[in-house]
């Protein structure tokens, strides 16, 4: 469980993060929603103990205030939005880089269990390529196996997947089965947040939806409740029309021009 | 690139304990006195030299020796960490302040020295002074550098990177200065310093040099782990668990450390830094569990190695060696440089 008790973050005079109450739980994909700006990877970055807040945030009932990166480590694996290899590792390599605790000095099972996530993210034999050489897509899955390999390899209970925008590289058929990746995940009894943009993968991957604005929370739920037009104009800026086919998941599909952004 | 399949660790270190064997029989016995392996094993054994070879053997190339392996494996590792830590392969000790401070230090002990030496509450000659005030030299520019990059408790490398420009501008500015009050025996002692050499080596510098560089090489490869996980960036290094703040400060201290007992004690020999931890890399891949012990140890081997060639080419003359490490790694350096950016597509 992650607690936030009116956790605020200040830039200077600015508030990016304003008054935040939540419990974010296990168990399920939760997604972060709302326009550039909106202090979602703040969010996603002070949750993980890389940015000083007010207020408490709890994480598995650890202060994360007060927690090091070590312990931080253990509780959560967490994938940032960008990720630039100064070296030529082997995808193994850096695979590996994620493992912890027992399994970190084993190399036989190790070089197992990381084929195994390569495998299963679509990079089946990648392992003794270079790093430096692969294509964004390719580079972004293997960030996401050595951060898997981190989560389920930290003493952390459950353990928290943090992705900050991890489909952004990828095409369609890769950025669902990343988001299948993490349904996974969630399913076996770990937490996910996940910063998104695309409403439709959000919709479709998400078990909850956290809408910020404005540093605020503007809207939290399941997709099919939290989404709907009037949401669409006031936070995204954006009358599009909303179709909801099937019924239970809704379908956005922009026919309009944006009502008032200012591009 | 490294390549798909690296050579095999053990493998890689016999080859590098057999080089390093190979070279320092090269040193030991090539020179105007020259001595067999055959020759040294008897005099190990107590027997067979006269008293003028173990005089050459004892006093003169062995401290020269030890001197040079410690000094160029100072010289590697620090490049290696601070690489790692700018998280790009042409950085060098240089990058941080050490060098261009050791080398205001040197040249303040060379030029004045002998203006301040009575004053001072010990008595220590003109060379004991250089080397004193190269090492603190270097430790006040890290010192200072350190201090303008440390914002709200967080080392920012790009500052750092930018006043290092600024320091050795300044630096080579007041050397300059210093260079037109100097007369002509200071001048020389000034040129062959600031050219490097391992000539000067006796058993005090090599221990001294021991003493400061031996702890580095011995604690560098504890940083290995955190040091690969920063080539992810350092968020990725703190969602991966480690402090990287505490791993930094510890990087710049044991390069100010090692490089500046380095080039306290042999003057300022460029490239070691660069050179070594790049051939590693190609042979062993980039993991620093491997590079750093590699370098501690080829460090050495490059620069023994560099110091028979710097005796002998022109014998009796001598090569200063930072000539002939420059003449190897400036064109390395560019290598490396071109390469990059004909894989980023123009910036390096």
């Amino acid at each position: 469980m992650i607690e936030l008790r009116d956790m605020s973050l200040h830039r200077g005079s600015r508030c990016i993060l304003c008054g935040l109450n939540l419990d974010i739980r296990p168990g399920e994909v939760t997604v972060i929603l709302g326009p550039n700006g909106s202090g979602k990877s703040t969010l996603l970055n002070a949750l993980a103990g890389t940015m000083p807040f007010e207020g408490a945030v709890r994480l598995n009932g650890h202060d994360v205030a007060r927690c090091g990166p070590a312990r931080m480590a253990e509780e959560r694996a967490m994938l940032a939005q960008h990720s630039e290899l100064a070296f030529p590792f082997r995808v193994s390599e850096v695979v590996a880089l994620g493992a912890r605790g027992q399994l970190a000095g084993r190399p036989a099972a190790l070089a197992a269990r990381v084929e195994a996530l390569l495998a299963q993210l679509g990079l089946g034999g990648f392992g003794p390529r270079n790093a430096c050489a692969l294509s964004g897509g390719e580079a972004q899955r293997m960030h996401l196996a050595r951060v898997l390999l981190q989560a389920e390899t930290g003493a952390g209970a459950p353990p928290w997947l943090f992705l900050d925008e991890p489909v952004s590289s990828l095409d369609l058929a890769h950025q669902l089965a990343v988001m299948d990746e993490a349904r996974a995940f969630a399913r076996r009894g770990g937490g996910v947040i996940a910063v998104l943009h695309d409403l439709n993968l959000a919709v479709r991957a998400a078990d909850r939806l956290l809408v910020l604005h404005e540093g605020r929370l503007r809207a939290d739920g399941p997709p099919a409740r939290v989404l709907g037009d009037a949401l669409l104009d006031e936070v995204f800026a954006c009358a599009a029309p909303m179709n909801r086919i099937p019924l239970d998941r809704p379908f956005l599909l922009v026919q309009a021009e944006a009502s008032h952004a200012t591009l | 690139m490294s390549p798909a399949v690296p050579t095999p660790p053990g493998r890689a270190f016999a080859v590098l304990a057999a080089l390093a064997l190979l070279v320092a029989l090269a040193a030991l016995g090539i020179g105007a006195t020259s001595l067999s392996p055959w020759h040294m094993l008897r005099a190990l054994a107590g027997d067979g030299l006269s008293a003028q070879e173990q005089l050459v053997l004892f006093s003169l190339r062995l401290p020269r020796l030890v001197l040079g392996m410690l000094a160029g494996g100072a010289l590697a590792v620090s490049g290696a960490l601070m690489q790692a830590l700018f998280r790009n392969p042409l950085a060098d000790p240089g990058v941080i302040g050490v060098s261009p401070g050791a080398a205001l230090g040197a040249v303040i002990a060379i030029v004045l020295g002998g203006a301040v030496a009575p004053f001072l509450p010990f008595a220590l000659s003109i060379p004991a002074l250089t080397i004193l005030f190269a090492f603190f030299g270097g430790w006040l520019a890290v010192a200072l550098l350190s201090r303008i990059a440390f914002r709200a408790g967080r080392t920012d490398i790009a500052s750092m990177l930018l006043a290092g420009i600024a320091l050795a501008a300044l630096t080579g500015a007041a050397t300059g200065l210093l260079i037109t009050v100097a007369d002509d025996q200071q001048l020389r002692d000034l040129n062959y310093w600031a050219m490097g050499s391992l000539a000067g080596a006796t058993w005090a510098k090599a221990g001294l040099a021991a003493a400061v560089i031996l702890p580095v090489m011995a604690l560098a490869p504890l940083l290995a782990r955190g040091m690969n996980a920063l080539a992810l960036g350092e968020a990725a290094a703190h969602h991966m668990g480690f402090r990287v703040e505490v791993l930094k400060r510890r990087a710049i201290l044991m390069t100010a450390l090692a490089t500046g007992g380095a080039v306290a004690l042999t003057g300022g020999i460029g490239f070691v830094g660069i050179i070594v931890p790049h051939l590693l890399r190609q042979v062993l891949g980039p993991d620093h569990r491997l590079t750093l012990p590699g370098s501690a140890l080829m460090g050495g081997v490059l620069l023994v190695a560099a110091d028979v060639a710097a005796r002998s080419l022109m014998a009796p003359a001598e090569i200063p060696i930072g000539i002939l490490t420059a003449l190897i790694g400036a064109p390395v350096f560019l290598h490396i440089l071109l390469r990059r950016m004909a894989v980023s597509g123009g910036a390096a």
